[in-house]
């Protein structure tokens, strides 16, 4: 429980995973609601650009697209 | 559903249940994963992991395309390609041709555009040639609190169904949502009134579907054992970011996994309110034309294939990769099998190579490990029961497109 709190306040606490969170809800929805083209298209997209977040961000991006997409 | 004009209905339903779903999930995967790691720990080695990556490859291989075989050609291309350049351990030249480009391998992420972002846009474009692509309607409207309470049974056990598909590898959500559909049909009263617009049908599915998600991301981060084609692109993303995903990011990395996992369960909840947003305003967004977006996607994905390496040919592996999942996938080959068998081979060989020389190149050695020999022995039965089942006759066709 400490830990899920911890791990929402680091979350919610940085301005640019707030960003990247709603992002990925929204990407996801549109990108699972559009037929034929499934959320895993826009994961592939986003692959090679999550060099360029940190692990923490790309990661939970991708776990985030994950639960709204399918 | 939408025969009966109760459509948003049916939508209203599955963006509750999915939203249901996806949160016990949640729930249920903090709670466990942490507990797995730790026994992964303390009984997993290299060879225990080797063990893993056979019994994913077998079940993989049984599910998601359209014949046992061609499951079997699927994960066995996968590990092909993930032999290609330098091996790893001898340093011996594998399928290189003299190619320079192959000596440092395939790289996986042009190769995963092109299966799943380039062969798709083919797919579509195909059906629009066809004038089999049509355009999405969404209207919502929510069931009753009674309703949904009438339910409840249905919802239970879909949530229990999703949660173990999700948890053994390659199965993954959509076959989950099968399952889940399945059970709801075998366990009712009114069978025969699936596919009619029953609410239970849409309910089962989508319940079942969004609970193997959470599930999913066990193996993942206990493990580091992708179930799924979602999953495997997240050991890319661990990859990229130099992390070995597995056990020891409990450790190493703690508040990645609990911004993961808080992610998650936030994101389940958000579903919920985001399907009633989607009707007002996104489903303005999903009006786009194929013709707009198909070029769109292409055009992000090759800058993406680019952008890895700074290698042109990197966007030729790519088409290349989508041409051949786009005919693959006609004709029933699983596309998500092949990126399993690159991402799982990879980690197979490397972990082999661990347990060999930790066993002094004993092979036999891995029976004498307990969960080592346990996997390896699930793995071969699951190998025997699916080509028994081949041979009898009942073919296998599933799916694991998530």
């Amino acid at each position: 429980m400490e830990n899920f709190i911890a791990g929402t306040l680091t979350l919610f606490g940085n301005p640019t995973s707030v960003m990247i969170f709603c992002g990925g809800l929204l990407g996801g929805m549109i990108f699972g609601a559009i037929p034929g083209i499934s959320m895993l298209t826009l994961a592939a997209i986003l692959l090679p650009f999550t060099g360029n977040l940190t692990a923490t961000d790309a990661i939970m991006l991708f776990s985030v697209i994950y639960c709204t997409g399918v | 559903m939408t025969q009966k004009g109760q459509a948003g209905k049916a939508v209203g339903a599955a963006v509750l249940c999915s939203s249901f779903g996806g949160t016990c999930s949640a729930i249920l995967m903090m709670t466990s994963t942490e507990f797995i790691a730790n026994w992964a720990i303390a009984a997993f080695g290299p060879p225990e992991i080797f063990a893993l990556v056979f019994f994913g490859l077998a079940v993989a291989s049984s599910v998601g395309a359209s014949s046992l075989w061609k499951g079997w050609l699927s994960v066995l291309l996968g590990l092909m390609i993930a032999t290609v350049g330098i091996d790893q351990v001898g340093g011996i030249q594998r399928y290189t041709f003299g190619v320079t480009y192959l000596l440092a391998g395939i790289h996986f992420i042009p190769t995963i555009l092109g299966f799943f972002a380039v062969s798709e846009i083919f797919i579509q474009a195909e059906k629009l040639a066809r004038g089999e692509y049509k355009a999405p309607k969404v209207n919502l409207d929510f069931p009753t609190f009674a309703e949904f309470w009438a339910l409840k049974v249905a919802v239970a056990r879909s949530v229990v169904i999703g949660f173990f598909a999700g948890i053994l590898p390659g199965i993954g959500a959509t076959l989950a949502a099968f399952m889940g559909y399945n059970e709801a049909v075998r366990w009712s009263k009114t069978p025969e009134r699936f596919g009619t617009g029953e609410l239970e049908g849409v309910v089962a599915s989508e319940t079942a579907n969004n609970a193997a998600t959470g599930a999913a991301m066990i193996p993942l981060l206990a493990l580091g054992l992708p179930g799924g084609a979602l999953t495997a692109m997240m050991i890319g993303v661990f990859q990229i970011h130099g992390i070995e995903a597995g056990p020891l990011v409990f450790i190493n990395s703690n508040d990645l996994v609990w911004v993961v996992f808080s992610a998650m369960f936030f994101a389940n909840i958000a579903i919920f309110f985001l399907g009633w947003l989607q009707t007002k305003t996104v489903v303005h967004l999903l009006r786009i034309p194929f013709h707009l977006l198909a070029p769109a996607i292409l055009l992000l994905a090759s800058i993406g294939a680019y952008a890895v390496r700074g290698l042109t040919i990197d966007i030729v592996v790519m088409f290349a990769a989508g041409i051949l999942a786009f005919f693959l996938r006609r004709s029933g080959y699983s596309v998500p099998g092949i990126v399993l068998g690159l991402i799982l081979g990879k980690i197979g060989e490397q972990t082999f190579a661990q347990a060999m020389q930790m066993l002094h190149y004993d092979v036999f050695a891995f029976f004498l490990r307990p969960y080592s020999a346990i996997l390896l022995v699930a793995g071969l039965l699951t190998i025997a029961f699916n080509f028994y089942k081949a041979f009898a006759g009942r073919g296998v066709v599933k799916t694991i497109a998530d």
